[in-house]
């Protein structure tokens, strides 16, 4: 989200399509750190992240002129991430190797996790980047659709009504493949995750 | 159950701390203004020139019919300029009258393609585009060739 000395995306969106280049460039940049996460948790791969944003990005400037704010330009970019994704997910099949991206010191203090760790000890002792890759394992087995949501609701924090503006479903479907997703991933990571007190 | 999948979505959290490297979107950025112009000056169809002209221009506000239009007369400069070589042209195949400065030729002469392959004795002393149709000077028979 823009800081509120910078401009609004909205103000960009409206600067570009009047051919004001650098606000393009200024979405890009507030833009890439972002699209960049959504894309590589679905992919796992860092070299396909970086080819599909620049795909995405490419294509976001071809379609801004025809963009009627109908949605927030986050949800819109989102969408164009999201589609051109899962049909190059499509295409690429089953990948064999996936590549880790760096951590993030903050994941240390984030209470969500710490509270997870702390009270389960197979996560505990299995180390930041050994479950860094059991999750990317885990996740690379959900089928695209379903990896789509777990990515966007719980790793980048969406909505559910966003999402099903994106994925263009309903929100109960957004819901019942959250709840399929995450039975599947408890099923695959059923040696780290406990009852608490079991 | 409930607390397990709960367990899932807290775990998940680890994901959302994966960043890429230090300063990766303004390298991005760059990469991304090298693709651009790359993508520019790639040989293309003139709908892909015209989509990248209007992509670097996007303040132009033609009406939508005009692309139409325009890609239309592009095309049929592009069909004028290059056609296709073969027993006959396509201006024949049309019964459309050559451009004013093709040589002399006649609907029943057999079109020859006039380029860097032909001697320079049968090429005309008028300067012609490097690639048009020109039918052959002399006619196959002995009929005096219609003159328009």
């Amino acid at each position: 989200m823009p800081e509120d000395s910078e401009p609004a995306d909205e103000e960009l969106v409206a600067r570009t399509q009047a051919g004001d280049l650098e606000a393009f460039d200024a979405l890009v940049l507030r833009y890439t750190p972002r699209i960049y996460g959504l894309i590589y948790n679905m992919t796992s791969n860092r070299e396909d992240t970086d080819d599909l944003l620049q795909e995405v990005f490419a294509k976001a400037f071809r379609s801004i002129r025809g963009f009627r704010r109908q949605s927030s330009f986050h949800t819109w970019l989102h969408a164009i991430a999201v589609n051109m994704t899962i049909n190059f997910l499509k295409k690429r099949g089953r990948r064999q190797t996936l590549s880790l991206d760096d951590l993030d010191s903050g994941v240390q203090n984030d209470p969500q996790f710490l509270e997870a760790t702390a009270s389960n000890d197979p996560l505990r002792e299995l180390g930041l980047s050994e479950l860094q890759k059991k999750l990317n394992e885990a996740m690379q087995k959900l089928s695209n659709d379903h990896r789509a949501v777990v990515t966007m609701f719980d790793i980048q924090g969406m909505p559910h009504a966003e999402i099903a503006k994106i994925l263009k479903i309903s929100e109960g479907t957004v819901r019942s493949r959250l709840f399929y997703a995450h039975r599947q991933l408890q099923n695959f990571l059923k040696e780290f995750i406990s009852q608490q007190g079991a | 159950m409930r607390e397990e999948q709960d367990m899932v979505s807290k775990i998940l959290r680890l994901k959302a701390y994966e960043q890429p490297p230090p300063g990766y979107p303004e390298r991005f950025l760059a990469e991304f203004h090298r693709r651009q112009r790359a993508e520019l000056l790639r040989p293309r169809g003139l709908q892909g020139v015209w989509e990248g002209v209007l992509a670097i221009w996007p303040a132009f506000e033609v009406p939508r019919v005009a692309y139409a239009a325009i890609a239309v007369a592009a095309l049929a400069g592009g069909v004028v300029l290059l056609g296709q070589p073969g027993e006959k042209s396509a201006m024949a195949r049309a019964g459309v009258s050559a451009p004013e400065e093709i040589p002399d030729f006649s609907l029943q002469q057999r079109p020859v393609f006039i380029g860097k392959t032909l001697p320079a004795s049968q090429v005309s002393s008028r300067p012609v585009a490097s690639q048009h149709y020109v039918l052959q000077p002399l006619p196959a028979s002995n009929d005096q060739p219609l003159s328009f």
